[in-house]
């Protein structure tokens, strides 16, 4: 296994136990936060600077750290919220991991290598969007992606976890969102390219991508935006029904000259 | 999120701070549409200095109420702008759509009603 790459697998199992051991009666959990070694010093102390986490009422758990293959080091942190409302959920009720057994779904590219970065375990609960553009802001200072080029990623993540939430899970409060951030980096013909991959996953039922489309945008009516949203601030978009889950992968490249070209026209002889 | 009203002679402005979201899009939607179809109030302003970040629902929420205002033959105005509603508005092709300002000096000194 090269440096830098995690099998997914093993960080699965791993979350799994450990969400186990963190249950607890009266809490009812809400978010976990897994962050690799090398995100949590940039954020200096990473639940620190997720002020959105306060203000949304949420109370730090428990903090872990575990050892992975290859000496990385990934750091857990649990928060929970007590239980408001019947919609919420049943107290102590953990959320079933979503792609814990996903299958080996990245791109097996030879060129790119791929670092775990960031793992949010959310529920589909609208109050959660801001704690996601909380992780996400500081994680896109540190690949070092320009204000605007980390807004726009923010801005589509948002929207498609919002997606989620209206669509797959039709507005249910208690669904679980798996929401995995990768740093991708490849050497090509002497230039260094870097890029974030983020994937979503959920439970919901497949989506019909026929019956998807996003709307002209000379009609002045309500909605319709996201997918246009989503589209427009990203480098790739993918939707993959993998086994029962929903995934949709999003890149970005850190710069705009380092994405790829597309195959150039061959010039007339 | 927070909204609130003030009236300056024939017109409400409504100041609204902090994130408009999928959560609270639907309190900007109720505010705008209670000013423009039962208050009737001929010139609506929106105040967004205060918000750093909208998403489609609170663009959708925005939509709806100018809809209403141009059904009503009201008015809907915008000032205060920040980054990243600037870009969402640029990317789904609204700033053209919406009369935006950059200040309330500037929304102020536009015409009451709709031509």
């Amino acid at each position: 296994m090269r440096d830098g790459v995690i099998k997914k697998f093993i960080l699965g199992e791993m979350f799994k136990k450990e969400k186990s051991s963190l249950q607890k009666d009266d809490d009812f959990l809400d978010l976990y936060l897994y962050v690799s070694r090398e995100v949590s010093g940039r954020f200096h102390s990473v639940h620190g600077s997720l002020r959105a986490l306060h203000h949304s009422g949420f109370v730090f758990l428990n903090q872990q750290e575990n050892s992975l293959p290859k000496a990385q080091i990934y750091v857990s942190l649990a928060y929970s919220r007590q239980c408001a409302g019947q919609s919420r959920g049943r107290p102590g009720t953990d959320m079933p991991p979503v792609a814990a057994k996903r299958p080996r779904d990245t791109k097996k590219s030879s060129e790119w290598n791929r670092a775990f970065l960031l793992k949010l375990e959310l529920r589909s609960h609208p109050g959660l969007l801001c704690v996601i553009r909380g992780a996400l802001g500081p994680l896109m200072e540190m690949l070092e992606f320009s204000e605007e080029q980390g807004r726009e990623v923010i801005r589509a993540v948002d929207e498609a976890v919002a997606n989620i939430m209206r669509h797959s899970y039709n507005g249910r409060l208690d669904q679980p969102i798996e929401v995995y951030c990768n740093r991708l980096h490849r050497e090509s013909n002497g230039q260094s390219e870097r890029a974030i991959e983020i994937l979503l996953f959920d439970c919901g039922p497949a989506v019909d991508t026929t019956k998807i489309s996003p709307r002209p945008l000379n009609e002045v009516r309500p909605g319709g935006l996201g997918l246009h949203i989503i589209r427009g601030s990203m480098d790739t978009v993918e939707y993959k029904r993998a086994g029962r889950l929903n995934r949709l992968r999003l890149v970005k490249y850190v710069r705009p000259s380092t994405r790829p070209c597309p195959p150039q026209e061959e010039k007339p002889s | 999120m927070k909204i609130s009203a003030r009236r300056v002679e024939t017109t409400t402005i409504l100041d609204v701070s902090g994130n408009i979201d999928m959560s609270n899009s639907t309190e900007v939607r109720k505010a705008l549409l209670h000013e423009i179809r039962v208050q009737a109030v001929p010139r609506v302003i929106l105040n967004l200095s205060g918000v750093n970040y909208i998403d489609s629902s609170g663009v959708a929420s925005l939509v709806e109420g100018l809809k209403a205002s141009r059904d009503l033959g009201s008015r809907l105005l915008l000032f205060g702008l920040n980054d990243a509603p600037r870009e969402l508005f640029k990317i789904s092709h609204l700033l053209k759509l919406f009369e935006v300002y950059d200040n309330e000096t500037q929304a102020m000194a536009s015409p009451a009603r709709s031509a």
